[in-house]
């Protein structure tokens, strides 16, 4: 029940927000939350800005610790046999995706919830909105959700002239900076202690000390009063249990809790894959996340909602909504990309990523989800075919397939997502020029006619000339071009299964 | 076994721990713990009549008072079910919360905690698993304690 402080007949407004205006925290135009995602900059100005950017060593310092903390491949016994288990439980969803769906959508409605099953982000987000403005909703209340992100609701939200507040801190501090989160499970990593000093100090128009403790108390009283006043409360979903009908989700602050039992109106938003067999798979489910998330067992929390309010009770939400999107997911089912969906959101492929790290987070992927779950599932989400390149923010080091608690092969989909790339591309100078290759290549003669050529061209031509010509200039950017007037030649004195050589001379 | 495993892993996540032999004892430390505290305080058999002072608005209580339904050693976590007589605003609202945990009910996985929550039909509006305070790392990862939940965590094991 709300018991916000507001009298009646007055539109409760957001406390939290309140001296937003006064921040003038400078951003690139591709962390803002504001960013089309259709829109944002090309990926090679967008990294190198990223990479060039004050501060984004500090940045990448703090991930890089955090990255060594966690299991990149190194799992404990114990935790293997629960990344054994919940590899398995996620297959088992994803057989039967459909099926699952629809249990769980019979069991939210035996318990008085009201369903909203629908296909793109817009309508996703029109179906909130709906929702809001139909009980004349003014402040919204809500926690951390990746789905959220993806489907544009704060932005869509305030165009129709409602508050909404982001409640988990890291998010709130997003949310004041005017910036997307940067890492699924830590939003604001990318700020400093300083930074975030610096914005508060902004928000309240009076310095405040560089003291976490400080800060924490300043939002602490700040978001208390829009849990107190907000009519209703948005919340995302980490599993959805099939056979109860039970939403469950983890959260360490407390602000779920919140969101989910005191306004009384409640929105859970999920995207379909959300979904499992049964309540009792968290038991390996939730300590699999919480592990590879945050080296912890468990959160300090596990949010498990089943229905609506019941006679009797007093608080929790009198009415109960669960927006089920898709937004280009089942079509992935039967293809080798429907193993992205067995994803659970810990984040920690992205502390394993060399390219996140070097890029001081996931702004500069331009897209909601960054780093290497990033890279492989924006390109397939939606109708359009944005965001085709990011497979290429990837070294191959293949971190990300051993960071991965549910055995997703990061790795194999991001090479896939770059050849899907390259066939839709039209095929110029470049592709011309490796067809010639692979034809040279495939021939033993026409092979060593093109070894004498190098060696031919590498004693008549400088290498310093030699790296100038067309061409070799765009492979010779950013490298050292070799000495060739020996290629090919077989090494003295050695022979031939000495040293990793690859080439198949024999044949 | 698993009451000393668990009061260990609940001591490790910084819970305070307090074993009684009854409830009896259980009543007089909760109320020493609770003193003259506006507190909110669930339907617990065994455990009404205590003295207590309630809050004229329930955000400004100061403790809150449940009982455990089931507990896992190995998560030092506790299960609340929220019903009538046991709404979420106990366990939430107030900076310091007592949970009365019966030694019985300690499971020794977070497995058989979730099991004996499963098995309940139908399934309670709310439930809500606690292991630890309120937390938030997201000050460049500075431990904060209390963020929106309570501070303040007291676990009472009886029997």
């Amino acid at each position: 029940m709300s018991t916000g402080t507001t009298a009646k007949g007055e539109e409760p407004r957001s406390t939290a927000m309140r001296g937003v205006a006064r921040v003038t925290r400078g951003h690139p135009v591709w962390s803002g939350s504001d960013l089309d995602p259709g829109q944002r900059p090309a990926l090679r100005p967008m990294t190198a800005e990223a990479v060039a950017r004050e501060g984004v060593g500090h940045t990448r310092q703090r991930l890089e610790v955090l990255g060594r903390e966690r299991a990149s491949g190194n799992w404990l016994p114990w935790e293997s046999e629960l990344r054994d288990r919940g590899a398995a439980i996620r297959r088992e969803t994803l057989r039967d995706l459909d099926g699952y769906l629809s249990r769980l959508a019979a069991q939210l409605e035996s318990r008085g919830v009201i369903v909203h099953r629908v296909s793109s982000a817009a309508q996703a987000r029109e179906a909130v909105g709906r929702i809001a403005t139909d009980h004349g909703v003014t402040l919204v209340a809500k926690s951390k959700s990746m789905a959220t992100e993806e489907i544009g609701l704060t932005a869509h939200l305030t165009t129709l002239g409602i508050d909404v507040v982001e409640t988990d801190l890291g998010e709130y501090i997003a949310q004041v900076a005017g910036e997307r989160p940067s890492h699924i499970v830590g939003p604001a990593l990318h700020m400093s202690r300083q930074d975030v000093t610096d914005l508060f100090s902004q928000l309240n128009g009076d310095p405040l000390p560089p003291d976490p403790d400080v800060l924490a108390s300043y939002a602490r009283e700040r978001l208390r009063a829009d849990f107190k006043a907000a009519q209703m409360g948005i919340c995302g979903v980490n599993f959805a249990a099939a056979d109860t009908g039970t939403l469950v989700v983890v959260s360490n602050e407390g602000n779920v809790d919140m969101v989910a039992s005191q306004p009384d109106l409640l929105v859970a938003v999920m995207p379909v894959e959300k979904v499992i067999p049964r309540l009792a798979d968290i038991g390996t489910l939730v300590p699999l996340l919480c592990t590879a998330a945050n080296k912890e067992f468990t959160t300090a929390y596990q949010t498990l909602l089943s229905g609506a309010r019941r006679p009797g009770e007093i608080d929790g939400p009198a009415e109960f909504h669960c927006v089920i999107f898709d937004n280009g997911r089942t079509a992935l089912l039967g293809t080798p990309e429907e193993e992205i969906l067995a994803c659970i959101r810990c984040g920690n492929c992205q502390f394993s990523c060399p390219v996140f790290r070097t890029l001081g987070g996931g702004h500069a992927y331009g897209t909601t989800y960054g780093g290497p779950v990033g890279a492989v599932l924006s390109p397939l989400l939606g109708e359009a075919t944005r965001d085709r390149d990011l497979p290429f923010l990837c070294s191959l080091c293949g971190a990300c397939a051993d960071a991965c608690p549910v055995k997703i092969p990061l790795d194999d989909l991001l090479v896939a997502g770059r050849a899907t790339y390259e066939a839709e591309q039209p095929r110029g100078v470049e592709s011309f020029g490796w067809t010639l290759w692979s034809r040279f290549w495939s021939t033993p003669a026409l092979y060593r006619a093109t070894r004498s050529a190098a060696r031919i061209a590498g004693r008549l031509i400088p290498a310093g000339v030699l790296g100038r010509l067309p061409v070799v200039r765009l492979w010779a950017s950013g490298r050292t071009v070799p000495d060739v007037s020996h290629a090919g030649d077989r090494p003295r004195g050695r022979s031939g299964s000495s040293g990793g050589s690859p080439e198949g001379e024999d044949r | 076994m698993s009451v000393e495993s668990f009061e260990a892993r609940l001591r490790a996540l910084g819970t305070e721990v307090e074993r009684v032999a009854d409830l009896a004892a259980c009543r007089a430390v909760v109320a020493e713990l609770v003193g003259t505290s506006r507190t909110l305080v669930d339907e617990i058999p065994g455990l009404d009549g205590l003295d207590l002072v309630p809050p004229k608005d329930p955000w400004d209580a100061e403790v809150g008072i449940s009982e455990a339904f089931s507990a896992a050693a190995d998560a030092g976590a506790v299960a609340l079910v929220q019903a009538a007589g046991s709404p979420r605003r106990t366990s939430l609202l107030p900076p310091h919360h007592i949970v009365v945990v019966r030694a019985g009910r300690i499971r020794g996985t977070y497995q058989e905690m979730v099991d004996d929550v499963a098995a309940l039909d139908p399934p309670p509006t709310g439930v809500q698993i606690v292991s630890g305070a309120s937390r938030s790392g997201d000050i460049e990862s500075a431990m904060i304690h209390g963020m929106h939940g309570p501070r303040r965590l007291t676990v009472v094991v009886v029997g």
